[in-house]
């Protein structure tokens, strides 16, 4: 039974790593693009890609 | 939040639901294989784990390549974000496959891995598509990138047939699954493995449409840096 724990939690666990991973590229290119956002308007391009 | 993220939360909520649904019925409802060893039998269960994993790596590296026959024949960028996503899913699910099916191999076959076809092809297969990223990080133009990734995915999923047909060609001590004959498996087992089956499909998609949306904003990133002069 050890293996068959084994093998579903690296399974989890690569399903896990994989999301956070993913969770943190998105919020950390949300708050870029909000930067860049603000940054367009000040410069009057509008802002909008 | 929006309306679509609320739906997505709410997808995601039933998938995680049905993966644990399949890992109860894998632990508990799922019959004993007939004719092995107690640790074999143990080691058999990841059966309901592996093989899904295994699926999911070969969906998602099809699925890269209808983004990239698509997105050569429209130019559309959503085709090539489709595209890379499902090959990045297709690595985590081969890494997944490949880890637990060498838990499976130390009991039933006496050592973690042999250069089996199965096992050759497989590994070939996953450095296919480690350098489909190395390829396109190696490139900055993003059409550019898009363009050279897409023909190189259509020529690296030739490798995804050629490892599911390995065990069919050559002589192999991996288990054959399904034949032109019969299934693997004994009756009690088919509606755990099909389940299993079934949940991490939709795992994948949940996974794809997450994936998707985090390319889309690093276009409108990467467009608005253009647009800025960075």
């Amino acid at each position: 039974m050890i293996y068959m724990a084994g093998a579903y939690l690296i399974i989890w666990a690569a399903s896990f790593v994989f999301i956070l991973s993913m969770l943190r590229r998105q919020s950390k290119l949300e708050a870029e693009l909000k930067a860049l956002q603000e940054l367009s308007q000040e410069k009057g391009l509008g802002g909008k890609a | 939040m929006k309306r679509t993220d609320r739906i997505l939360l709410l997808l995601t909520v039933i998938s995680g639901a049905s993966i644990l649904a399949a890992a109860l019925g894998a632990f508990l409802l799922a019959p004993n294989a007939a004719g092995l060893t107690p640790d074999e039998t143990a080691a058999q269960r990841i059966i309901y784990f592996h093989v899904p994993a295994a699926w999911l790596s070969m969906l998602a590296f099809g699925v890269t390549t209808i983004g990239s026959i698509a997105y050569l024949i429209t130019s559309k960028r959503f085709w090539d974000s489709l595209a890379v996503s499902s090959a990045e899913i297709g690595i985590a699910f081969t890494l997944a496959a490949m880890a637990s099916g060498s838990l499976w191999a130390k009991p039933a076959w006496n050592t973690w891995w042999t250069w089996d076809p199965r096992l050759t092809t497989y590994t070939i297969m996953f450095l296919l598509y480690v350098a489909y990223f190395m390829l396109r990080s190696a490139l900055d133009d993003p059409a550019r990138r898009a363009r050279f990734a897409a023909v190189y995915g259509i020529f690296a999923f030739l490798s995804v047939p050629i490892t599911f047909m390995s065990i069919r060609w050559w002589r192999t001590i991996h288990p054959i699954l399904l034949d032109s004959k019969n299934f693997g498996l004994s009756r009690g087992m088919l509606p755990v493995f099909f389940l299993g089956l079934i949940a991490f499909t939709g795992f994948y998609f949940i996974l794809l449409a997450y994936r998707t949306r985090l390319e889309r904003t690093r276009e409108r990133v990467d467009a608005l840096k253009e647009q800025l002069g960075y």
